[in-house]
């Protein structure tokens, strides 16, 4: 009985001793991870060649400094254009909708759209983003999705 | 993200020079009623009013940006702006509300559909005249283009963005904007700065 109690503390304290070196580990790798609120998706916008759609997310860690939207086209200036964000933070039962409002201007290339979060959001959140402008016949295209990860597992 | 498109430097810049004088010709001789005329409704009487010396100018722009957002505001929205870009010639603004996970996608569509309307209505209200005939009195001649894109490398090259080769296209240009946030303002001033009027 006292050696099986002995042999159970042992075990309990081995465990306790590998619970405290997978947490020092987490702590260091979450330390040492790299910036898991930068990161961007893109997606190639139907209808148009060489035309794509990208959404960035610009942070450090957890902190979110502004979700953005890309729309590129090629060769061709866009007019008119309006970017919209699904933003679900993790754990939530709602999403943000952000919409910005229509740019009444034409740009070559590329057009780009920015929305200021300036705070922390949970590990494995997501933003969608669509835009759209006067070749899109109004609908909003793309649809590329960011998930903010802390980890690479994540 | 996405690799460059284009490679070939001398002609995408002719090219863009082309695009942008073929805008500028058709949009810098334009008039008052030129520059607006792409938009479907007819000035409202506030913009009649900004309009009235058939020119707008930034303190005129700023008052019809602040009056739509204040439409905004006042029908409910949760608007966040407005916000002067980093080329500080245009106002930016974004409107944001909470929409369940699980509300059926039918019921989506006709929350995005009010919001969109009170967006527009208060747009159609205060600024989008204003800030189309803003656009076209404001728009940058080729050289300002050209300083522009100067400003825009040497912005790159300050926000340390790794990889950009002497004389960049535009495409290289913009490509090297989205390597961190300090040059992703670099690009929002630049298109701030180059941006021009309906064709």
């Amino acid at each position: 009985m006292i050696l099986k109690t002995r042999c159970s503390n042992a075990r309990t304290a081995a465990i306790k001793s590998v619970v405290v070196l997978v947490a020092i580990l987490s702590t260091l790798l979450a330390t040492l991870a790299p910036a898991g609120a930068s990161s961007q998706g893109c997606t190639l916008a139907p209808g148009r060649i060489g035309s794509y759609q990208c959404t960035t997310v610009n942070g450090n860690g957890r902190y979110t400094r502004s979700v953005g939207s890309t729309h590129a086209v090629t060769g061709s200036n866009i007019c008119n254009y309006q970017a919209v964000w699904r933003l679900q933070v993790n754990g939530r039962n709602y999403y943000s909708s952000i919409r910005t409002g229509v740019a009444h201007r034409c740009v070559l290339w590329r057009a780009y759209h920015v929305h200021w979060i300036g705070r922390d959001l949970a590990n494995k959140s997501y933003v969608w983003g669509w835009m759209r402008d006067d070749q899109t016949g109004g609908h909003f295209v793309g649809g590329a999705k960011v998930k903010i990860k802390l980890h690479w597992w994540d | 993200m996405f690799p460059s498109l284009l490679h070939h430097r001398t002609p995408l810049f002719a090219a863009f020079g082309i695009a942008l004088g073929a805008m500028l010709s058709s949009c810098g001789s334009a008039g008052t009623t030129a520059a607006t005329a792409s938009l479907p409704n007819a000035p409202s009487e506030f913009e009649s009013g900004l309009l009235a010396d058939g020119h707008v100018d930034f303190a005129e722009y700023t008052q019809a940006y602040d009056a739509a957002v204040s439409c905004m505001k006042a029908s409910g929205l949760d608007v966040d702006g407005p916000h002067l870009d980093s080329g500080g010639r245009f106002y930016n603004y974004s409107v944001s509300y909470d929409v369940a996970v699980n509300l059926p996608e039918d019921q989506v569509a006709a929350q995005d559909t009010e919001v969109d309307k009170i967006m527009v209505n208060c747009d159609q209200e205060f600024l989008d005249h204003i800030e189309v005939q803003w656009t076209a009195d404001s728009q940058p001649t080729s050289a300002q283009v050209e300083s522009a894109k100067d400003e825009f490398e040497r912005c790159l090259r300050q926000a340390e963005v790794t990889g950009l080769v002497d004389s960049p296209t535009l495409d290289e240009l913009y490509a090297a904007g989205e390597q961190n946030s300090q040059a992703f303002d670099c690009t929002t001033m630049f298109q701030s700065k180059t941006a021009v009027g309906q064709p």
